[in-house]
Formats: structure tokens, C-alpha cells, sequence
């Protein structure tokens, strides 16, 4: 490249013919090793931050899938009971909170008419096994079980709890229009290959919660 | 290019290339890789920005939600209104007087939070604003809003995620 016109003046470039192959070679050549080496940190460098991104963004992704699936039946369902389950892992033992008692507890059981019959979901907290997964328990109108995993590695034993309108717990009793918080606290290494920071970044996004709040529709 | 492997000794008054030509390659070689990081980093700045944008959209539409919630039975007499009663949500016309039955009636609260993004260090507070207003009085219809105000932690920007509805009384 040439800065100014008066470059091609210079005397002594006129009569020199060229760079030799071995200049040629070994400029080429160095010339490869950083660029190559440059490029090649580059390209690590994009990995780690897309990495970094990726830990952040697949990390809730489940779940906020299954917080979507739960809000759409919140929202059509007519009855909704929060309850627990007398034997663990098994949605068939499902127990709404009765009485004065404020509805919270790992299960929720969810009608599409004010009648308590098929069909019907529960969803559950499933403890029986080491990494609490969030199970939907479906039962068609044919009376027929479907289980879906939702997501796992919830260390939070009350997920679901109904609230009024100023975030006080109430009861079952319908009488209320309750609005259903949902909180999933996970205990998680979504995406081990990541390293940040101290310790190999192995604590790191270790926790984090989800919350929402549905209310049904047809309030009555 | 000239093959002269004979005369590699005779280089010695040649000239090169000068001073000012390796600084500004160098210059423009480091311009194209900044571009190329900026450009990653920026990426990653976008991607952190749309999962705390989306937690504070889930925040707007909680605080929706709740204010739904609220009971709203147009039917019962006599008219009341305040937590616990047939109209849960206390309005206020435009000269500051209580009444639910003024069609410019509104009212407007707010909620402390924390965005839900797997992070490490501090929390990312939240405020959210949420207004309730008249829609209009026959048929009976409001509006609810709820603006969550957020900072970006990398530059400090505020933000504001807004989910708004309307609804009508309790059946």
C-alpha cells in the first residue's frame, strides 16, 4: 500500500527487482501463523461466549416450556385444587388442602368443569426419585393415564400455592378467585461443558427459580 | 515475483516495505479481529438482554394476572368496594374522589421483584407498575396494565416490559 505519491519516487526502489522466493516464503509463511493463530483464538474465544450464552438461555428453556403448558390449563379450567400426594410419586393419591388451611403443597389437580370427574391433570411433584422431577398426570375422558415428564432437578417441595389478588395465601374454597403462583427452584448444571470463573465454574447457575402467577379465566 | 536464488546476497540496498506501511496493515488487521469480537461479544450482550427481557415479561404478566384476579361482581348490592368485597380494586376519578363508577376511575400500585435469570452476584430489582383504569361503565370493561421497569446490568439502560388486558366483571 502506498501512503503518497512521492513513494514511487524513491530512487533506490527502482531498480530492485523483487523479493526472492525464499523472502517470499518465509514472509508468506509467518504471515500464516499469526493470522492462523489469531483466528484460530478468535473462533475459541466466540466458542467460550457462546457457551457462556447458551448455559444462560437452555437453562430455563425447560422449564419455561412447562410453566407454558401449565398456564394454558390454568387458564381454561374450571376447578383447580392444590393439594399433595399421600404416596409419593404416585398422582392417583392425590389430597387437596381442605378446610381454613392455605392451599399450598407439591400437586395440583386441575378440572375442566365444576364437576371433579374425567377428564382431568394433575400436576405433581414426583419425590420418589433423587432428582424431583415435575410430572403432569393426564386422564383422558375414556379414563385412560397419560404421565409426562416436565422437568427435573427441583429442589423446592411446594410448588404451586393459591393467592388473592394482593399475594396472601387463601384456601381451595372457590368462593375465592385465586390466582396459582407456580415457583420451580432448580438445582442444575444444565451445560457442564462451560467454564466460568473460580472452581472450574462448576458452581456457577448451579440454582435459579421460575415463578408465575395464572389466574383462570371464567371467574366466577 | 522474480526468482533471482542466485543473488539472494545482492539484497542488502534493497529497500522494504516501510514503517508506515507495517503500522497501518497492522492497523487494519487489528480492526478486522476487534470487529470480529465485537461483533461475538455483542451477540452475547443481545442474547443476555432477550432472557432478562423475557423474565421481566413474565414479571408484567404475573402482576397482570394478580390484578385479575381480583374480585369483581357487578351484580352485588350494595355497592362496595376494597379487598374482600364484591369490587377488590379501589378506583379513583380524575379529582382524587373513591368511586368505581366514574368512567375515568383508575388506579395504580406497585410491586418490588427480582427478575428471574440464572445469574451470580446481586439480584436484578425490579419495579412493577400496574394501573387499572375505566374502560367504560356500560358495558361494565377495564383495563389493566402493567409496565415491569428493569436496568440492564451491562450498561445501566432502563427497560420496561408491559403486558396489558382487558376484562370484564366476574359471571
Amino acid at each position: 500500500m502506498k501512503l503518497f505519491q512521492n513513494i514511487q519516487s524513491r530512487p533506490r526502489r527502482m531498480n530492485i527487482s523483487a523479493f526472492t522466493l525464499i523472502e517470499m516464503m518465509i514472509s508468506v509463511g509467518i504471515y500464516l501463523v499469526i493470522f492462523i493463530g489469531v483466528m484460530i483464538a478468535i473462533q475459541i474465544f466466540a466458542l467460550r461466549i457462546y457457551t457462556i450464552a447458551a448455559t444462560k438461555l437452555t437453562a430455563t428453556a425447560d422449564a419455561r416450556k412447562a410453566l407454558n403448558q401449565i398456564r394454558d390449563d390454568i387458564r381454561q379450567a374450571k376447578t383447580l385444587q392444590v393439594g399433595n400426594l399421600l404416596t409419593p410419586g404416585d398422582p392417583t393419591t392425590f389430597q387437596a388442602i381442605s378446610g381454613n388451611n392455605g392451599a399450598q403443597g407439591g400437586a395440583l389437580q386441575i378440572f375442566q368443569t365444576t364437576n371433579s370427574v374425567v377428564p382431568y391433570t394433575t400436576y405433581y411433584l414426583d419425590t420418589s426419585v433423587p432428582t424431583n422431577y415435575l410430572r403432569a398426570y393426564m386422564v383422558d375422558s375414556n379414563s385412560a393415564a397419560t404421565t409426562v415428564t416436565l422437568v427435573g432437578y427441583i429442589t423446592n417441595t411446594i410448588v404451586f400455592d393459591a393467592e388473592d389478588f394482593q399475594g396472601n395465601l387463601v384456601t381451595n374454597n372457590l368462593v375465592n378467585n385465586q390466582v396459582y403462583r407456580m415457583i420451580l427452584q432448580f438445582s442444575q448444571w444444565e451445560y457442564p461443558i462451560a467454564f466460568i470463573g473460580t472452581n472450574q465454574g462448576l458452581n456457577e447457575y448451579n440454582y435459579y427459580q421460575l415463578r408465575t402467577r395464572v389466574c383462570r379465566r371464567a371467574l366466577d | 515475483m522474480t526468482l533471482r536464488l542466485a543473488q539472494v546476497n545482492g539484497r542488502a540496498s534493497r529497500a522494504a516495505f516501510t514503517l508506515m506501511e507495517i503500522l497501518i496493515s497492522f492497523l487494519i488487521f487489528g480492526m478486522t479481529v476487534s470487529g470480529l469480537i465485537y461483533g461475538y461479544v455483542q451477540a452475547n450482550r443481545m442474547a443476555e438482554l432477550s432472557s432478562m427481557s423475557l423474565a421481566a415479561q413474565s414479571i408484567a404478566q404475573q402482576g397482570m394476572e394478580q390484578a385479575i384476579s381480583a374480585q369483581w361482581d357487578t351484580q352485588m348490592y350494595p355497592i362496595t368496594n376494597g379487598p374482600g368485597t364484591a369490587d377488590e380494586i379501589r378506583l379513583y376519578n380524575n379529582a382524587g374522589v373513591q368511586t368505581n363508577q366514574d368512567v375515568t376511575s383508575h388506579t395504580n400500585y406497585s410491586q418490588l421483584d427480582s427478575l428471574d435469570v440464572p445469574s451470580t452476584g446481586s439480584p436484578i430489582y425490579i419495579t412493577n407498575y400496574i394501573t387499572v383504569t375505566n374502560v367504560s361503565l356500560y358495558p361494565p370493561l377495564r383495563q389493566i396494565r402493567s409496565d415491569c421497569v428493569w436496568t440492564f446490568p451491562l450498561d445501566g439502560k432502563l427497560c420496561t416490559n408491559t403486558a396489558i388486558t382487558q376484562r370484564a366483571p366476574d359471571q
